[in-house]
């Protein structure tokens, strides 16, 4: 890890950070390439070309991109394109950074620990900023494990979409098919058509869903039938209604049944309910 | 027509069934009728149906095959595989319940239709009751092939 003048360059999260005053300033990620490649090769001369193809890789930009980069730079190490004190350009060729201005770190743990720990929302004070870092040295592995085994990152996958989507799913998977077995089990009574019967004699079976308007058409109906066995062929009635639906399915000796279905209207009296099947009796008689 | 699906499973595995039925309004407005066969072999059927009501201007005939389950002592559901009927000209739109319950979009959910057995009758006849354009109740011929 490089450090030039106070910043230290960070690489894992593309920021710099001042060791005096715990400052940090994060840049863009093709600057700190520039910055770290010009700190790699911190006393040379590196082509801009170089640049391009280190912090632009793949991408076709022009040369104005550089001149940017270097610019930001400079902003942040306290220098201009005027002075250029620590960062020359070389006209036509490239830049270069003092070797001077240019440290390398040995240890590069504390600061990454520190930034993951800032992260995670554990601001330090810079006095316990230094009592962390005595007691840093003495636990270089605990650190380390801390920072790889945080509880953000090691429990971060509780939180995603993904995971609790797939727990509903694998709940339904399970619940799911016990409702059903219970379902399936359970009598369907759902596809029960036929309501109450309210007579059933020889020549005459009613199922009405109106008990009460039922017994008054069977009250006038079954004088009618009755007379009818005396003078033709026996007759038989089957007659359901539901809802606004009238069937009659007419029952004669050797002949075919006949089935006639009344779509009535909500007004229709009982009367007239009783009228229709006198008449259909009547036309269907011979 | 699907009524008649029920005896099927009374019958045996070859069964030939029919039936006819007229349909009128109370006032007189509206009729229609209503003929099928149909041809049940062990759960699965083939039916041909013709019908034509006040507010169509041709006769409409349906084919259809599909399966018979049995959900409770004379109680029955169907599900339908497949339907293909010719062309409907249509002069009232009003007055064609029968054509719209046999396009509707409910009609093909699996186990939709209910049929339930009423009573078995002499000379091979049987009295069922449906679900449908509306719950009615019919009488249908069976015969049996052996």
């Amino acid at each position: 890890m490089y450090k030039v003048k106070q910043w230290v360059l960070i690489s894992d999260y593309s920021m710099l950070k001042n060791t005096i005053t715990d400052e940090e300033k994060r840049i863009g990620s093709h600057d700190f390439l520039v910055l770290l490649l010009l700190c790699e090769n911190s006393g040379n001369i590196v082509h801009k070309h170089k640049l391009l193809e280190y912090a632009w890789a793949g991408k076709h930009v022009s040369e104005g991109s550089v001149a940017q980069a270097i610019s930001n730079i400079r902003n942040v190490i306290d220098d201009n394109g005027k002075d250029q004190k620590h960062l020359k350009t070389i006209p036509k060729i490239g830049y270069k950074l003092d070797s001077c201005v240019v440290e390398i770190i040995d240890d590069p743990t504390f600061d990454r620990t520190l930034i993951e720990e800032k992260a995670e929302g554990k601001i330090l004070s810079p006095d316990t900023s230094e009592q962390e870092k005595n007691t840093h040295d003495a636990s270089i592995p605990a650190q380390k494990d801390m920072a790889n085994h945080s509880i953000g990152n090691k429990y971060s996958w509780l939180h995603s979409w993904q995971f609790i989507s797939g727990v509903i799913c694998l709940l339904i998977a399970f619940i799911y098919p016990s409702i059903r077995k219970h379902d399936i089990n359970t009598p369907d009574t759902t596809s029960i058509i036929v309501p109450e019967t309210i007579t059933d004699s020889a020549s005459l079976t009613m199922f009405w869903d109106n008990k009460e308007r039922g017994e008054i058409v069977s009250l006038r109906l079954l004088p009618y039938i009755e007379a009818l066995q005396k003078t033709h062929p026996p007759i038989r009635l089957v007659i359901m209604h539901v809802e606004n639906t009238l069937s009659l399915v007419i029952l004669k000796e050797s002949l075919k049944p006949i089935n006639v279905i009344f779509m009535l209207n909500s007004g229709d009296d009982v009367e007239l309910i009783t009228q229709l099947i006198k008449d259909e009796i009547q036309y269907h008689e011979h | 027509m699907m009524t008649s699906i029920i005896v099927s499973l009374k019958t045996g595995p070859k069964a030939a069934i029919n039936g006819a039925m007229f349909i009128h309004s109370s006032d007189g407005s509206y009729n229609a009728t209503r003929h099928f066969e149909m041809f049940v072999k062990k759960h699965t059927f083939e039916s041909n149906v013709i019908f034509t009501e006040t507010g169509l201007k041709n006769i409409i005939e349906a084919k259809s095959t599909g399966e018979i389950n049995k959900n409770a002592p004379g109680q029955y559901t169907i599900t339908l595989f497949n339907e293909t009927e010719n062309r409907a000209y249509i002069k009232d739109y009003n007055k064609i319940p029968l054509y719209n319950e046999y396009i509707s979009a409910n009609r093909k959910l699996a186990d939709y239709q209910k049929i339930q057995l009423v009573e078995e009758l002499n000379n091979d006849y049987m009295i069922v009751a449906t679900n449908g354009w509306a719950p009615h109740m019919i009488a249908i011929q069976v015969v049996v092939k052996e």
